[in-house]
């Protein structure tokens, strides 16, 4: 009788404890960055955006999401050459490699493989970037699109004093640990 | 002791609860039956002792319920409302605890209310997922959040597996759906493989129930038109592929529910056979410059086909026919003649086809009997 009153105990609290390790395994990540990451800044702009699933949010837009050629690893580069205009990019990670500049942080170099040290961000190619020459009204590419995981903020679209984040310069503190970069929160 | 030969409430400690109602009915009807003589006074009592008289509606136990309800919402919306303002642990902490308070609710009342205790089970599956997606929310993380129906996905099937319920196993199934429809870039085939391996194993425990065979063999066939897509299969290849295995599934007999194979077989050639009537994906072929002569052969022998089979008596093949006629009629006529008689002959068409089928399946239930 114990036994089975303690089978059916035993169920119902592996339903709580299967999500529940699911649910902190994901916390797992973030608080490494949080703890070990180091404090970087980054410019960009924000806009409100609305969601049906997530409710409110702020859409960031980054310096660091647009790179150009110059700042692209030869491997990369090899994508480009012989007219591919790195569609067998498509979907594939990359690594950007941050250095100081100022008071915040901007791109350095763009590789695939991940680097050893120093402070870099995963991201992800999207899509090249056209420039029209207006002479020759041919297009070509002088850089590419990157996406990251901190392309969304969901928390107040004030700041302290009050003051809409949107259409403004806007400041983003990240705290990054190998590649993870957490968003901390976003100010002028 | 009773006094058996009057209509009196027999109240005993023990026996299978029922609500007021149904035990007053049951009183009463039985006491009819006795007086009919129908049944003896012994077995009145015998029936009656199994049964015991519910709670009475208790006027306060109302009013306390529906202020603990009107509670609970208070503070959930207070929770929504403030959730932007609320420190992280304390977000994470008020989603473990919705989580627990809603498991150990489940737990309690399992004996007594056996369908509330399911559906806060349910409930609790509910605020798992909604937990995930938060926690992509208070981490400010919004890359790869598909990657969060596979984190619901498995804790979902785990427990299902526990509970042996069917419901949560097909509501796993569906999310693995969603998961891989929303991966196609992505490289995801050993969690996918893993996962249907571990589906159609599990059937066993549930004897091969129905639904369960027809959402596995979905979540499989997604999972080779997401194969098919990753390593860029050519369309033709990928359509006739799609073609044969309905086929397959449609004749290949076996033991494990063959109707939902057979069902679900007759779809998918069907749909694939609509698409390679289609002239453009022929031309993907190198050596078929002009689609339009092959397409429109196959259309006639796909006709044909499913005409023989409208003859078996199969209802699927039927369907397929009327929609691969509304198909041409579509495709030809939509520019040639004026829009009001599009619709006319269009409507009839369809009327036909409504009356055509519900005489196939009369005379199918004929011949059945």
């Amino acid at each position: 009788m114990i036994k089975v009153m303690n089978k059916r105990a035993f169920k119902y609290f592996l339903v709580f404890l299967i999500p529940s390790l699911v649910l902190g395994v994901m916390t797992i990540r973030p608080m490494a960055a949080n703890a070990f990451g180091q404090n970087i800044t980054i410019r960009g702009s924000a806009l409100n955006r609305r969601d049906v699933f997530r409710g409110d949010f702020m859409q960031l837009d980054y310096e660091i999401n647009e790179v150009t050629l110059e700042h692209l690893d030869n491997e990369i580069l090899k994508y480009k050459n012989e007219n591919r205009n790195f569609e067998e990019l498509k979907g594939k990670s990359l690594y950007i490699t941050l250095k100081k500049e100022g008071s915040y942080y901007v791109v350095d170099k763009v590789m695939l493989k991940e680097p050893k040290e120093g402070i870099y961000l995963k991201g992800r190619y999207e899509y090249p970037i056209w420039v029209e020459n207006k002479e020759s009204m041919e297009g070509k590419i002088n850089g590419i699109r990157i996406e990251y995981s901190i392309d969304k903020y969901f928390a107040s679209s004030k700041d302290k004093n009050n003051r809409d984040f949107e259409k403004q310069i806007i400041y983003a503190n990240l705290k990054v640990y190998k590649g993870y970069s957490l968003l901390k929160g976003i100010e002028y | 002791m009773f006094n058996k030969n009057e209509k009196k409430e027999v109240t005993v400690n023990m026996g299978k609860k029922i609500s007021r109602g149904n035990y007053n009915f049951l009183s009463r009807e039985l006491n009819y039956q006795r007086e009919e003589g129908n049944i003896t006074p012994e077995q009145f009592t015998n029936m009656m002792e199994q049964y015991e008289k519910g709670d009475k509606l208790n006027f306060i136990k109302i009013i306390v319920t529906i202020g603990a309800i009107l509670i609970g919402l208070g503070i959930l919306s207070f929770v929504a409302s403030n959730w932007v303002y609320i420190n992280k642990t304390l977000r994470v902490l008020i989603i473990l605890v919705a989580l627990g308070l809603t498991v150990f609710a489940a737990y309690k009342i399992e004996n007594n209310y056996k369908n509330t205790s399911k559906a806060l089970l349910y409930l609790s599956i509910l605020i798992y997922g909604s937990g995930v997606f938060l926690m992509y929310q208070i981490f400010n993380y919004s890359e790869d959040v598909i990657k969060g129906f596979v984190l619901w996905a498995v804790g979902t099937y785990a427990i299902s597996l526990i509970f042996n319920d069917k419901i949560l196993f097909v509501f796993s199934n569906a999310l693995l759906l969603i998961y891989i429809n929303g991966s196609f870039r992505e490289n995801i085939i050993s969690y996918i493989l893993i996962f249907i391996i571990s589906f159609y194993i599990a059937q066993r425990d549930f004897n091969y129930s129905k639904e369960i065979t027809f959402v596995t063999n979905l979540v499989s066939l997604n999972f080779i038109l997401y194969l098919l897509s990753y390593f860029k299969v050519n369309h033709f290849f990928s359509v006739a592929l799609f073609f044969c295995i309905g086929i397959a599934m449609y004749y290949i007999k076996h033991d494990f529910n063959f109707e939902i194979f057979s069902f679900q077989g007759s779809i998918v050639f069907g749909i694939s056979g609509l698409f390679l009537t289609s002239k453009n994906i022929w031309k993907e072929l190198n050596f078929i410059k002009n689609g339009d002569v092959i397409s429109i052969i196959f259309g006639i022998l796909f006709l044909v086909y499913l005409l023989y089979e409208i003859k078996k008596g199969e209802l699927v093949a039927l369907i397929f026919v009327c929609i691969l006629i509304l198909r041409y009629y579509f495709d030809t006529l939509y520019d040639f003649i004026p829009k009001s008689m599009f619709f006319i002959i269009g409507g009839c068409i369809l009327l036909g086809f409504g009356y055509y089928f519900e005489k196939l399946r009369k005379r199918r239930g004929e011949t059945n009997d």
